[in-house]
């Protein structure tokens, strides 16, 4: 269901549609644990691709995942940045329903909880571990890529997910214990 | 061979030389400290592998919603209203007709058999100066030929009339959709027909050739109060407002 409605965008609209929208779920990945709010994550992924749009004329050559992904990151740090300076507004409930339950409803659940469970672990990870695996495991990108993202050294991103991933298995063993699962 | 940081992230991305390898893989049979380094950060890994999931039902259609808008004003213009040329604002008359999600037909139909029994008889071209402004100021963003239909920055927050919402522009079946939330009622326009059905308060209008629906929430129940606004029959609003989970 991916490119409804292109043949009403013009047609600069729909090379760049066609050029970004294979990579949506990479950028909502980014936006989200970046945003840590399902809203603010859509939010940020349709103002990512706005500022994509208005750019895209001058991008050539690089990967555009990557430079997506880039844009996403800046206006996430902006934003947060923005956000930080402001009164912080009562979280929205979480309206995501999931859709029609074809896989028994059990599983969704359960594999639901699950990436809660994980993603609440991976949020507790100090910002540059956090970024770091999102930037390579959660965006595929390679270290390479992602070092220029972040400004650091390729062997500086390799050691945060490393650490990252240790103390992200850590967090998840303790609930474990905790929880006496 | 003295345990070392550097060397089991060589090894878990695959960049020692074989030889290298050789020799880790031995001291990883004797070293606890370096095993149990491998194995946490595998199991990481491994609960990371469940974070991969798609962007949500709906996303694709309104990025392409907010580009379609974008694309319809040149980017000088952005923000400050102006001339447009007039093929700019054209709307194209073919319409991809496509997925209808099979849970929302019944609704639908139910609704359908509503408005051809009760009232459809409303004036469809009443004056616009007459609506109430946070009305009106939405329905501009939707109509291309009006000046301030800029391009929706991604869920930009207004304030109209003395009412605070949240705009965001959607595409449904290739139709562009502008949809205000706020966390108050929106006045209704003039020449609106309430529909019943609910404990909420419904109502529908048109203007030219847009349609409108609203849902009002009570103040201070928790719900956001929305209507949308689109090129479209009246009578299929509901349907996508609860394909957009608005409703
Ligand atoms: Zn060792």
């Amino acid at each position: 269901m991916r490119p409804i409605g292109l043949d009403r965008a013009d047609g600069s609209a729909k090379a760049f549609l066609e050029a970004t929208l294979p990579h949506l779920d990479i950028i909502y990945r980014v936006a989200f644990h970046t945003a840590h709010d399902h809203h603010r994550a859509e939010d940020l992924v349709q103002e990512t691709y706005l500022r994509a749009y208005a750019a895209f004329a001058g991008h050539h050559g690089t990967s555009t995942r990557a430079w997506l992904v880039t844009i996403c990151l800046n206006l996430a740090r902006s934003e947060s940045r923005r956000r930080s300076r402001r009164v912080v507004e009562a979280p929205l409930p979480d309206d995501d329903i999931a859709p029609a339950a074809n896989p028994p409803v059990t599983d969704l659940v359960i594999a639901g909880l699950e990436r809660e469970r994980v993603t609440r672990a991976l949020a507790q990870l100090p910002e540059e571990q956090r970024l770091a695996i999102v930037l390579m495991d959660l965006a595929g990108q390679t270290a390479a890529e992602v070092a220029g993202q972040l400004g650091c050294s390729r062997n500086t991103v390799l050691s945060r997910v490393h650490r990252g991933h240790r103390r992200l298995a850590g967090i998840l063993a303790r609930e474990d214990v905790d929880h006496g699962l | 061979m003295a345990c070392d940081q550097q060397r089991i992230e060589a090894f878990l991305h695959g960049e020692l030389s074989d030889a290298e390898e050789e020799v880790f893989d031995e001291h990883l049979l004797a070293c606890e400290s370096c095993w149990q380094a491998v194995q946490e950060h595998r199991a990481g890994r491994q609960a990371i592998e469940r974070l991969r999931v798609p962007a949500p039902l709906g996303l694709a259609d309104r990025i392409a919603a907010s580009i379609d808008l974008a694309s319809r004003q040149p980017f000088e213009d952005r923000g400050s209203p102006g001339h447009r040329s007039q093929g700019q604002h054209r709307r194209s008359a073919h319409r991809a007709i496509s997925h209808h999600p099979r849970r929302l037909i019944t609704a639908a139909a139910a609704f359908v058999m509503i408005a051809v029994g009760g009232t459809l008889g409303w004036v469809l071209n009443h004056h616009p100066a007459s609506d109430p402004p946070q009305i009106a100021r939405v329905v501009a963003m939707d109509t291309p030929t009006v000046a301030n239909s800029a391009a929706l920055r991604a869920g930009e927050h207004f304030n109209f009339g003395g009412q605070a919402l949240d705009v965001r522009s959607y595409r449904v079946e290739g139709i562009t959709t502008i949809v205000a939330t706020s966390t108050n009622p929106f006045p209704m326009p003039v020449r609106s027909h309430l529909v019943g059905g609910s404990s909420s308060t419904a109502w529908m209008a048109t203007h030219g050739k847009l349609a409108m629906y609203g849902v009002n929430q009570p103040t201070g129940a928790g719900g956001k109060s929305m209507f949308l606004v689109a090129d479209m029959p009246v009578a299929r609003l509901p349907q996508v407002a609860a394909q957009l989970q608005l409703i």
